[in-house]
């Protein structure tokens, strides 16, 4: 009987820390027709394989026909800890070519995917904050009459829940949810920061095809954000395309002028075109832009380094 | 787990014998939109560079936790820095999605306890 009065203790500190958002998203009345994902796939999950069955499902809506909960057990599941975790959840997205979108942690975000028709992967702690039970889920619909959220969850096909439940179990996993689009487009509730942080690490393992849809789709959406240039560039750069990473980087900067990386790197793309001149001026705007980073106060002396080279 | 521990500080060692398998950023001249993203989030200028021992850490520690060694590599190949740094901090205190069946079970119990 302690041990239930304890349980009661922990409960209720975990209700009274900080405030929970579904009184204003009902209020709002934002959403007045009910909501349900029917086409999503169902995977049961395995003993404690919610993760790849979670996973299984919204990557099959992005278009990976391959991506079955039995493939992706491989790459997500840690037999020893007999659970999925979250970075591996993102790896493994980026293995199947898609962006791994993080959204934005409140429900009006999750609620902005799911009508627009986006299966929403959730971590969800079932459990107690001090005795966590981590379970991944796919919230597939909402009923705004009801205030109850429709998820594929575990070996149910559709776990109803109560708004104000979900969010409670959602919040104790620090709203972590996972959004996964078919390539060139964009999640609806995507911010171009994190749209970035998702799409940069593509690049850097050197998935072209994906980060470029992915830029490419950044840049029709938002016209004022230089890193999609920026992106571009990059990437025309490491494939050795030097004429398309001078244009790109000039996209940026007709964007963003006080950006001194962009100057940077277009330096670096001239150089590789023999056009030794301007290399030399878009080094010298790279330092004076940051005075006080030292790589860009190198800029000029790297460059003409490279001239050197080149002539040599 | 004692056994598993064994073979993968064995497996840790002779991965630095394949260390060309992690990869390495292409061209180091240009600033990369991973650490251009990454100022912009932090609003500093500094560049986090993990190192590769550290990525042979991590492999180590999956392996510990029951995956493949070669299964190891490609998911650490497909994190990023960040995330990878995540990961070493602590594996055991991570959040791991698992299963609704404990939470019935635990349902159970307290309900055994009340009764």
């Amino acid at each position: 009987m302690r041990l239930l009065v304890l349980f009661g203790a922990l409960l209720l500190s975990a209700c009274a820390a900080g405030p929970l958002q579904y009184d204003e998203l009902v209020e709002s009345n934002q959403y007045t027709t009910a909501v349900e994902l029917l086409d999503t796939p169902f995977h049961p999950q395995e003993a404690y394989q919610c993760g790849p069955a979670a996973l299984a499902t919204i990557l099959q809506v992005s278009g990976v026909d391959d991506a079955t909960p039995e493939r992706l057990a491989d790459q997500v599941y840690l037999p020893e800890r007999q659970g999925s975790l979250q970075m591996e959840l993102l790896g493994a997205t980026r293995r199947a070519s898609r962006v791994p979108y993080v959204m934005a942690p409140t429900l009006d975000a999750l609620m902005t995917e799911v009508y627009a028709g986006n299966p929403v992967l959730v971590l969800q702690n079932l459990g107690l904050p001090r005795w966590p039970m981590w379970h991944y889920a796919v919230v597939i619909g909402y009923d705004p009459e009801d205030q109850q959220v429709v998820l594929r969850s575990g070996t149910t096909e559709r776990e109803i829940m109560s708004l104000r439940r979900f969010e409670r179990t959602w919040k104790m996993a620090d709203y972590w949810a996972l959004v996964v689009t078919e390539p060139g487009v964009l999640p609806e509730s995507a911010e171009p920061l994190r749209y970035f942080e998702a799409v940069a690490p593509l690049e850097q393992q050197q998935r072209w095809d994906i980060a470029i849809e992915a830029y490419q789709a950044a840049a029709e959406a938002w016209p004022g954000e230089a890193t999609s240039f920026i992106g571009l560039g990059n990437i025309a750069y490491q494939q050795q395309r030097y004429g398309d990473a001078e244009f790109n980087y000039y996209q940026a900067i007709e964007i963003n002028p006080e950006q001194a990386a962009t100057y940077f790197n277009l330096a670096w793309a001239l150089v590789r075109q023999n056009k030794f001149n301007a290399a030399r001026s878009a080094a010298n705007e790279a330092a004076q832009l940051a005075a006080d980073d030292e790589r860009m106060q190198q800029a000029p002396a790297l460059i003409e380094q490279a001239i050197e080279d080149s002539q040599g | 787990m004692k056994k598993s521990l064994i073979y993968g500080t064995t497996f840790f060692f002779g991965s630095l014998v394949f260390n060309t398998a992690f990869t390495a950023p292409a061209h180091a001249d240009i600033v990369s939109t991973q650490e251009i993203v990454t100022e912009q989030r932090a609003g500093i200028n500094k560049t986090q560079l993990t190192e590769q021992l550290e990525r042979a850490d991590i492999q180590e520690q999956l392996v510990r936790y029951g995956v493949d060694p070669q299964e190891a590599l490609a998911r650490i190949d497909s994190m990023t820095d960040a995330e990878i740094m995540e990961l070493t901090a602590d594996m055991e205190e991570l959040p791991a999605g698992a299963s609704a069946v404990t939470v019935i079970l635990l349902l159970f119990i307290i309900w055994i306890l009340i009764r």
